[in-house]
């Protein structure tokens, strides 16, 4: 969802370009500094929002990766039983006893 | 794989089949009767379906019924998850099939040898 | 249904060059534009262009996959025919959405990043001139038109990574980067060269349909060169580590997602030649298990964050050699791909934590980074997660598959302990960037201007997030790989790289708490120094050469022909022969008069002689 409205803004954008050129666009420089004043000795002051994005990120990870590991465990652990060569019989594979020609 | 290793490069160097170099006795020693193994697919439907040589094996017809599903539910990718697992499990078979013939190769190469000792110690 | 797809396809592919080219041409036409300009045109036609693609990938999932489209001829002779002509297959369509979401948000990084810059302008230019000339690559059907993207990249890359010219560093790097390349292209001018003279053709498609026979060994050992000059496999790998001095957006774009792995994907596209040559692809497998193990091995010691990371991807490249080697390009590709997003994320953070820094990159100065910039250190550590191929995460679907192929093969044994061993390092020295650069207490300057707050820095390494957790699952169900790989092995096979990663982090961790303990200082020892030092490579390649030809030359030069030559035998040997005469003469002439009227005697007496001679 959050692509489309990705798309919308760039069509968007796109349209203001075709119509006023750039030069609207660029005002969009005055939209926030780069950089916070300066810290001495403190931490940089975090923000809730981005606490919450960055364990966001985090959770999103592991229910990826445990509701994966619960709906297709196949892909870590092998998809099929691998079969014991020793439990093959003779008669199955085709082998005579050794006093036969 | 391990044991493979183990028999090819130190104990029995002599009789593990080399995988690269074609295997030595024939097919239907040892059988009764062996039937030549079908193919389901044929060739007109592989041509249709523009099926790269290697995927024109035995199981190629599961593969056909896999692209063609996936082709129905365009365009969700994840659909076809239960044709995918019968082609793969086909492959599997098909695998085991190949493990079964080197196996048999190996032990009539053993056979072979405790023959020949035999008639040495004969 | 056909004509509907060539039509649709090629129309896309000339809709995103002209679309990338826009802003390029924009500023050829202007002479001066504002400072951000190209930057906003780029961003937007980057985020249309990966759109278009994306149309294009859908549409490539119903209709028939391989397809040629000759858009017009360009040279035809009785003997050589050269059309321009575009390949749709599954690599081409699958690269381009990839590589253009990872430049998109690359792009906007570096906005932030390049904030200060005041070329800034040309620096976007030359980012899509780049990008263009990887489309050309990708989508080339004639080896001239793939020749011609390859060059221009190289062409970009050494504009790139000389971008600080004021640096003699920068400098050094990027003629590094050059004459590296210089090599491998070498390798691709001769491949073409052979196929021209032999086979009058460099239609891709052409040249598949030749005979397979050992002659063909020759232009592919030449690939081979071209894919190791330009993938920094072994022995051509030190421009690689060096062409971090660039700007991190550049090392993000070029040297770690899209320009290094050409080499690879030039190999993908050539597999059909080599797919039933043994030589060859052993050569593959030799080398990029070498790669990867050397690369790893020589991670593990750096302190610079970003020459870890470049490392990391010089090793990931040689996998993606090894899968080439076992005659799994489809697996190769499928690392080319997902490589690029956890990688390019990667190197964004690094830049990420660079940047609030002001500049530092040794990673001892880092440290708490987790409670300074959470966001960042999530992605972080999500991108070294997938890079390790934790179960589900995109590096997984690619890095896994192709250990397994690996190990269920019947290749060579110290290629595939190589790649293990490599694979647990892979795991080290990830763990080692979490431990220093994250975890701990923050070691930097107490004067800080670190901050998240900037939604064009935050945003593109959120997206590039998500897509190194999901892409690999999207991409393997994507794609039916024309060659299957195997499913059936045993479970310890299935298991052996996920063990082998997770030996190596734990080793890792007891390394890191017990390191953390204050003791002896000892001096390092030989394997931390060839650890160090890179394996002495650059040492034995730029120095001992230059060096045994200079020491020789000076040999040459003033031994041989200032001393020997031209003073021994020339004006010392003249004064060494005159000498006995001079002094001889000399020591008679003390101005007595005996010898006087000796001498004139004796000349009168052989005077006398000679004129009686004459006369009778």
């Amino acid at each position: 969802m959050s692509s489309f409205g990705r798309a919308l803004g760039i069509i968007r954008t796109g349209t203001q370009l075709f119509r006023g050129g750039p030069q609207r666009i660029t005002t969009r420089k005055a939209s926030g500094g780069l950089h916070d004043e300066l810290q001495y000795r403190q931490p940089p002051q975090i923000t809730k929002s981005q606490k919450f994005k960055s364990e966001f990120l985090g959770g999103l990870m592991w229910f990826w990766i445990l509701w994966h590991f619960w709906h297709n465990p196949d892909a870590v652990l092998g998809h099929f039983p691998w079969p014991n060569a020793s439990e093959w019989t003779d008669e199955e594979l085709g082998i005579p006893p050794d006093d036969e020609e | 794989m391990g044991s493979h290793l183990v028999r090819r490069y130190i104990t029995e160097r002599d009789t593990e089949p080399d995988p690269s170099r074609e295997f030595e006795f024939d097919p239907h020693f040892g059988f009764p009767e062996r039937k030549e193994r079908v193919m389901i697919a044929s060739q007109e439907q592989m041509n249709l379906a523009q099926l790269p040589l290697e995927q024109r094996d035995y199981c190629a017809h599961y593969l056909l019924k896999f692209l063609k599903c996936k082709r129905d539910n365009w365009p969700n990718i994840f659909a076809c998850k239960h044709e995918r697992h019968d082609w793969d499990y086909c492959e599997h078979q098909d695998y085991v099939m190949r493990m079964k013939e080197y196996e048999r190769e190996r032990r009539l190469q053993l056979r072979k040898k405790r023959i020949e000792a035999q008639a040495k110690a004969a | 249904m056909k004509l509907f797809y060539a039509c649709s396809a090629s129309t896309c592919v000339v809709l995103i060059l002209l679309l990338l080219l826009y802003p390029v041409i924009l500023s050829f036409i202007r002479s001066k534009s504002p400072k951000f300009e190209i930057y906003y045109h780029s961003v937007i036609a980057l985020g249309l262009s990966f759109y278009i693609s994306m149309m294009l990938l859908l549409l490539s999932l119903i209709l028939p996959i391989n397809m040629t489209v000759t858009i017009l001829p360009w040279t035809n002779t009785d003997v050589f025919d050269m059309d321009i002509s575009l390949q749709f297959d599954l690599y081409s369509v699958m690269f381009m959405p990839v590589a253009l979401y990872v430049t998109w948000q690359i792009l906007e990084f570096a906005y932030t990043y390049m904030h200060a810059d005041p070329q800034i302008n040309r620096f976007f230019k030359y980012l899509l001139i780049f990008m263009t000339a990887m489309i050309i690559f990708v989508t080339a059907n004639n080896l001239l038109q793939l020749f011609i993207g390859w060059e221009i990249m190289g062409i970009m890359s050494f504009l790139l990574i000389g971008w600080w010219h004021g640096r003699a560093d920068a400098n050094i790097a990027a003629l590094q980067a050059m004459i590296y390349n210089r090599v491998g292209d070498i390798g691709l001018i001769y491949a073409m060269a052979w196929f021209a003279i032999i086979h009058n053709s460099w239609d891709i498609q052409h040249i598949f349909q030749l005979p397979q026979n050992e002659k063909i060994n020759l232009p592919l050992i030449a690939l081979i060169i071209a894919a190791t000059g330009k993938s920094a496999q072994f022995s051509l790998h030190p421009w690689l580590p060096s062409a971090m001095e660039g700007p991190t957006p550049v090392s993000a774009l070029l040297h770690s997602s899209t320009m290094v792995v050409a080499g690879i994907f030039l190999l993908v596209r050539m597999n059909p030649l080599m797919e039933f040559n043994p030589t060859i692809l052993t050569i593959c497998l030799c080398l990029g298990a070498l790669t990867t193990f050397f690369s790893a091995l020589c991670a593990l010691t750096q302190n610079d964050i970003k020459k870890i990371v470049a490392f990391s991807t010089s090793s990931q490249l040689g996998l993606m050699m090894v899968a080439i080697g076992l005659n799994q390009p489809d697996l190769a590709f499928l690392h080319i791909c997902t490589h690029a997003f956890f990688k390019a994320l990667l190197f964004l953070c690094s830049g990420s934590f660079i940047h609030s820094l002001n500049g530092e990159q040794d990673i001892r100065k880092m440290g708490g980074m987790l409670y300074l910039m959470p966001i960042t250190s999530s992605c972080f550590t999500l991108s070294i997660l997938s890079l390790m191929g934790v179960p589900f995460m995109t590096g997984f679907f690619s890095k896994d598959t192709i250990l397994e192929a690996m190990s269920a093969s019947y290749v060579n044994i110290w290629a595939i302990t190589l790649t293990l061993m490599a694979t647990s390092f892979t795991a080290v020295y990830s763990l080692r960037l979490i431990f220093f650069v994250l975890m701990g207490r923050p070691r930097t300057k107490p004067v800080s201007t670190m901050n998240e707050h900037d939604p064009y820095a935050i945003k593109p390494l959120v997206r590039l997030a998500v897509a190194s957790i999901i892409t690999g699952c999207l991409l393997v169900h994507y794609m039916v790989p024309p060659k299957m790989p195997v499913i059936t092995m045993p479970p310890i096979l299935k298991l052996a790289a996920l063990i082998v990663s997770l030996i190596g982090f734990v080793i890792a961790l007891g390394l890191a708490f017990m390191a953390n303990k204050q003791l002896k200082p000892k001096p390092p020892s030989g394997p931390h120094h060839f650890s160090n030092m890179l394996g002495f490579f650059p040492t034995i390649i730029h120095r001992f050469i230059p060096k045994i030809i200079l020491t020789m030359a000076q040999k040459i030069a003033s031994k041989m022909i200032d001393q020997t030559w031209l003073k021994k035998t020339g004006p010392k040997a003249a004064s060494n022969i005159n000498k006995p005469l001079a002094t001889t003469t000399s020591n008679v002439q003390r101005g007595m008069i005996k010898p006087y009227i000796t001498l004139f005697l004796l000349t009168l007496t052989i005077a006398g002689i000679l004129v009686y001679f004459t006369i009778f």
